[in-house]
């Protein structure tokens, strides 16, 4: 959609747009009695969820050098019990540019790093809430952005960044990102090093190469230090019954975290992907154990009567806490993907293994295009773990999500 | 004219064209094959297989014949994906995902048309020729190049390629896979006046194994245009697609 508008005293010049429409049902079959829901008497979670929203997005270009972008998601969420509507503002901003320089200012939502499973050099959008129900690659695209101000300067032999995000009410203090993207030609590989100042600052560092005509390499690190963003539970009073405290680890903390991944194309055009992930600030088997103790002896406690209120309590921390698949610190991601098995039908099926503990995730994933503008979809969790593990943490399995997505224009 | 008086003239030219190197037939063949090192064009790739078609329209931008960059912009559903290919390195950007991601050479995006179809203009950057032959075919002499691949980013391993001798217009073009395979062949057509030279502006590509499946790229609104080097970068793949 072309329109040209000439409105009152602000020109809106040439704009584009899209809007797409999303109908997504997904449906969970809750557990009986797990470890962090009890009888299902903790939380109340819905086992299914309409979710119904939109993707308006909008480019302004009121001259060849200034221009603004627009993109909003109006949501509406269906449970059995109750409806939500959200509006989230994703991205607005204005952006001018001079000759190879690009200089924005307003709401983005930045992302980077070359790793499918995770992105440890996202630093930006760490701990943003995504939506699971997308593909890999999908996810930090439908996001929330932050409030920056930002340079992009390209050069003959790379591009660098530098963008500052001001503090706001969901992050209470200013962030700073600078980047440098280079491929060196000779070697087939891209290299981008960042660093990043915040709370927990850190270096980056993303390399890609092409190793044959059929095999992609990839190398995605961040090495942090500063505050720990980690939530640690604490034995306060081992009395009956024992006094725990939650709390971010005040420590001051260093470590690394790192993807090492690999991509194969075979011959009829599926690719295979497997991604190693090390995160150096995820749980060590000593803090997993204190906090799975801690939970187990908040059901069993919970079950039997004793002191119930302070127990449903910590389970209710507890299911706060718990983000299932990236709390330990060696996992095993695979990804099987085959594009036009049958004709206009995509299928992949993931894989995330933790290497703590055995546990795994299952993610098969289908894609049917209808028509130009319409495509079908489905996708479905699996988690398989012991009642201690990561993937036994959760209050449903598996959970089925199909939808329809509508390019409308 | 006599028959004797036509074989020494085609032997006089067969002289002349040998006096070029095997690579300068080839030069020559790319030449006419894209206006310029540097320029833009517009390509319609339509997808026959069976009852359907499907058609997709590229805007393509070349630099210095190593540098491509190409924008979908219909149909709907592919329109804002962006292919970048600098001398073997190959990105794809497709809007609603996260970042370009770099593939491998391999991966094809369009049916039986790969990534360097439509993003390599020239066949002397990843192609060298190791034999010419003089052959009869549709009732004309013309020159068959025998390519091989020279560099790890070539689609295929090898190419014959026919070639009208005098004017060095490509007429056909067979491509085989590292195992020999026959996978496609290509035939140009539709010769038109083009930045000062006649050009093939159509390619029909017949796959070898499905014959049912052809695919038509159809190539308009040829132009010298510069874009900047700095444009032909990962990180820059977005705001083309954005662009649109």
């Amino acid at each position: 959609m072309l329109v040209y508008v000439a409105a009152l005293s602000v020109p809106i010049g040439a704009a584009t747009g899209s809007f797409t429409v999303f109908e997504q049902l997904t449906s969970r079959q809750l557990k009986p009695d797990p470890l962090l829901n009890p009888g299902q008497e903790i939380l109340m979670v819905p086992h299914t969820i309409y979710r119904h929203y939109g993707i308006m997005d909008l480019r302004s270009e009121w001259s060849p050098d200034w221009r603004g972008h627009l993109r909003y998601r109006p949501i509406l969420d269906t449970t059995p019990s109750e409806y939500t509507v959200t509006g989230i503002l994703d991205e607005a901003s204005v952006e001018l540019k001079m000759d190879q320089t690009f200089i924005y200012v307003g709401k983005k939502n930045i992302k980077d790093g070359v790793g499918l499973s995770t992105n440890p050099t996202d630093f930006l959008g760490e701990n943003k809430w995504v939506d699971k129900t997308k593909r890999q690659e999908d996810r930090r695209t439908q996001r929330e952005g932050d409030l920056v101000v930002g340079v992009d300067w390209f050069q003959d032999s790379g591009s660098y960044n530098v963008i500052f995000s001001p503090q706001s009410d969901a992050v209470r203090y200013n962030r700073y990102l600078m980047k440098a993207n280079l491929l060196i030609e000779s070697l087939k590989t891209d290299v981008s090093a960042s660093y990043f100042s915040g709370l927990l600052s850190g270096l980056g560092l993303n390399i890609s190469t092409t190793i044959t005509d059929s095999w992609v390499f990839h190398v995605e690190a961040a090495y942090r230090d500063g505050r720990s963003q980690k939530t640690t539970v604490r034995l306060v009073k081992d009395d009956v019954p024992r006094e725990y405290r939650l709390e971010l680890d005040p420590a001051h903390v260093s470590y690394a975290d790192i993807i090492i991944g690999s991509q194969l194309t075979l011959s009829d055009a599926s690719t295979v992907m497997m991604e190693y992930y090390y995160h150096g600030g995820g749980y060590s088997e000593s803090e997993w154990a204190t906090l799975t103790d801690w939970m187990m002896y908040s059901n069993h406690h919970y079950k039997i009567g004793l002191a119930p209120d302070l127990m449903r309590g910590y389970l209710q921390l507890a299911n706060r806490i718990i983000q299932v698949g990236s709390m330990r610190q060696h996992y095993c991601f695979f990804r099987f993907y085959k594009p036009n098995w049958i004709e206009n039908l995509d299928v992949s099926l993931v894989g995330l293994s933790s290497l703590n503990d055995g546990g795994l995730l299952l993610n098969p994933y289908v894609t049917y295009r209808v028509n130009d503008t319409i495509e079908v979809y489905g996708s479905g969790y699996w988690f398989f773990g012991s009642e201690g593990s990561e993937f036994g943490l959760t209050n449903w399995n598996p959970e089925i999500t199909v939808g329809v997505k509508w390019a409308c224009f | 004219m006599s028959k004797g008086l036509l074989g020494l003239l085609f032997f006089g030219l067969s002289s002349a064209m040998m006096a070029m190197t095997p690579q300068e037939m080839l030069e020559k063949v790319d030449k006419n094959r894209a206006p310029a090192h540097t320029f833009t064009c517009k390509l319609k790739v339509s997808s026959q297989k069976g009852d359907g078609t499907s058609v997709v329209d590229l805007l393509i931008r070349v630099k210095d014949a190593k540098k491509s960059l190409v924008l979908y912009q219909a149909p709907h559903s592919t329109r804002g994906r962006v292919l970048l290919m600098v001398e073997d390195n190959v990105w794809v950007y497709i809007p609603g995902t996260s970042n370009p991601i770099r593939i491998s050479p391999q991966q094809q995006l369009m049916g039986q048309v790969s990534n360097a179809d439509v993003a390599r203009v020239v066949y002397s950057l990843d192609y060298q020729v190791i034999g010419v032959d003089s052959v009869v075919y549709n009732n004309e002499n013309v020159l068959v190049l025998n390519l091989s691949a020279k560099t790890k980013g070539a689609a295929y391993k090898a190419i014959t390629l026919w070639v009208k001798p005098d004017v060095y217009l490509p007429i056909k073009a067979e491509f085989y896979a590292v195992s020999g395979r026959h996978l496609k062949t290509a035939y140009y057509k539709k010769y038109q006046s083009i930045l000062g030279a006649l050009r093939p502006t159509v390619l029909d590509i017949h796959d070898a194994v499905q014959t049912n499946a052809i695919t038509t790229l159809e190539y308009t609104d040829f132009t010298v245009d510069t874009t900047p080097d700095a444009f032909y970068q990962k990180s820059y793949m977005e705001r083309v697609s954005n662009q649109n």
